[in-house]
């Protein structure tokens, strides 16, 4: 969530406020929703709905905020200034903020319909395959060990919860 | 990449397909990125009237040829690739233990042209821009947004498995992807200092390194606060 403002949002007590959010959002998805999530069906394997929604709220309300607070005070930042070629040490101007919205729909908006196309793709790679993949037809140790006739250790272990 | 390679093993027997997705994508991203970057920095930036992404750039060391067309290879497209790959890992997350190897190569194939569409258009629209900057410092909306979005999408189509004990951990699994995690804060802590894709107003001066040591410990800091609020927050939710 930190990440859009970084550079920006020179100031540690943000920095811990922003970390405080991210670790309460956390930690309610996957008490929570991740479980619901994946209760009929492996939908999310690690969480990324979290990611997701942590990188949509940093992106959509704290970066346009952080810089809409900067042009209120009219702070110049000379840290802003990434090469000689840029107006050195104006102000921000507001338009960013706009802006900064405008490069999220562009992601969104190209991550779905590419995601769509690509998601159609693999899924007629599945119907072609037939069976569900499963790691262990592939690449388990413990197919080798079944093939020469030994017990696999894993199935002696409980899984964690 | 490192620490999403060991994050990847959490899951039981998942260690050998772990090791293979990051590795795989990672390489086959710098081979194959350079190419995409070289087409729609084209279509975006020059509209095919010739121009290189780097013609001024030092930093260029090595040059191949594709159907006469030169395409350089240099340490910022290699930022470039590497953010695609993390961007790949990423969505990785969400998609892991449901992919066969076919689909992850096909996935990365595709992947690699809508990033770097997604990636140009926005380097086109902020040369456009009246400020030149882009405040997205750590490319938030195109590496993780863009990722999650394309990630979900997928999710959403592919075969749903059932939980089984192969999506559960063993102990050392856990331990192992806890490894992994820790390399993950050391990385986000130092991509602030040297994954910004920063573009500037001319095209020839392409990138400059973060000298921001307040942006590096901004980071460390916002990441310890999120630890150690998951910790209590998960607690506190039982």
């Amino acid at each position: 969530m930190y990440g859009p403002v970084a550079g920006t949002c020179m100031n540690i007590g943000a920095a811990i406020a922003i970390g405080i959010t991210a670790g309460f959002i956390s930690s309610l998805f996957f008490k929570k929703v991740y479980t619901l999530v994946n209760s009929n069906g492996v939908r999310d394997s690690f969480g990324i709905l979290l990611v997701f929604l942590i990188s949509f709220l940093a992106t959509f309300v704290i970066s346009p905020i952080v810089i809409k607070a900067y042009y209120n005070y009219s702070v110049n930042l000379k840290t802003l200034e990434v090469s000689s070629a840029d107006s050195l040490g104006s102000p921000i101007s507001i338009d960013a903020a706009g802006w900064v919205l405008i490069y999220v729909a562009i992601s969104m908006g190209i991550g779905l319909a590419t995601g769509a196309v690509t998601g159609i793709t693999l899924y007629i790679l599945d119907k072609l395959s037939g069976h569900e993949y499963d790691d262990a037809q592939i690449f388990s140790r413990d197919r080798c060990l079944n093939e020469v006739g030994e017990v696999p250790e894993s199935l002696n272990n409980k899984p964690h919860s | 990449m490192i620490g999403f390679g060991i994050l990847l093993i959490y899951f039981k027997n998942s260690t050998s397909t772990a090791l293979f997705t990051s590795i795989f994508t990672v390489s086959f991203t710098i081979l194959l990125s350079p190419i995409f970057q070289k087409f729609w920095f084209n279509v975006f930036l020059t509209n095919f009237q010739g121009g290189s992404p780097v013609s001024l750039n030092p930093d260029r060391f090595y040059i191949y040829s594709l159907e006469g067309q030169k395409i350089p290879i240099d340490f910022y497209g290699l930022k470039i690739a590497l953010a695609n790959a993390i961007a790949q890992l990423v969505m990785a997350l969400g998609l892991f233990g449901r992919l066969s190897p076919p689909q992850v190569i096909v996935s990365s194939f595709l992947f690699n042209i809508a990033w770097n569409l997604n990636h140009f258009l926005c380097v086109h629209l902020q040369q456009i821009n009246p400020d030149n900057r882009v405040f997205d410092d750590y490319q938030i909306s195109s590496v993780y947004l863009f990722a999650a979005t394309f990630g979900i999408i997928i999710s959403l189509m592919i075969k749903k498995p059932h939980l089984t004990t192969r999506f559960a951990s063993t102990d050392l699994s856990s331990i192992l992807s806890q490894v992994g995690s820790f390399f993950l804060f050391l990385s986000f802590c130092a991509t602030t200092t040297f994954y910004s894709l920063k573009f500037t107003s001319t095209l020839g001066e392409y990138s400059r390194s973060y000298v921001w040591q307040e942006a590096f410990l901004g980071t460390f800091f916002a990441l310890s606060a999120s630890v150690i609020s998951t910790y209590i927050f998960s607690i506190i939710l039982g």
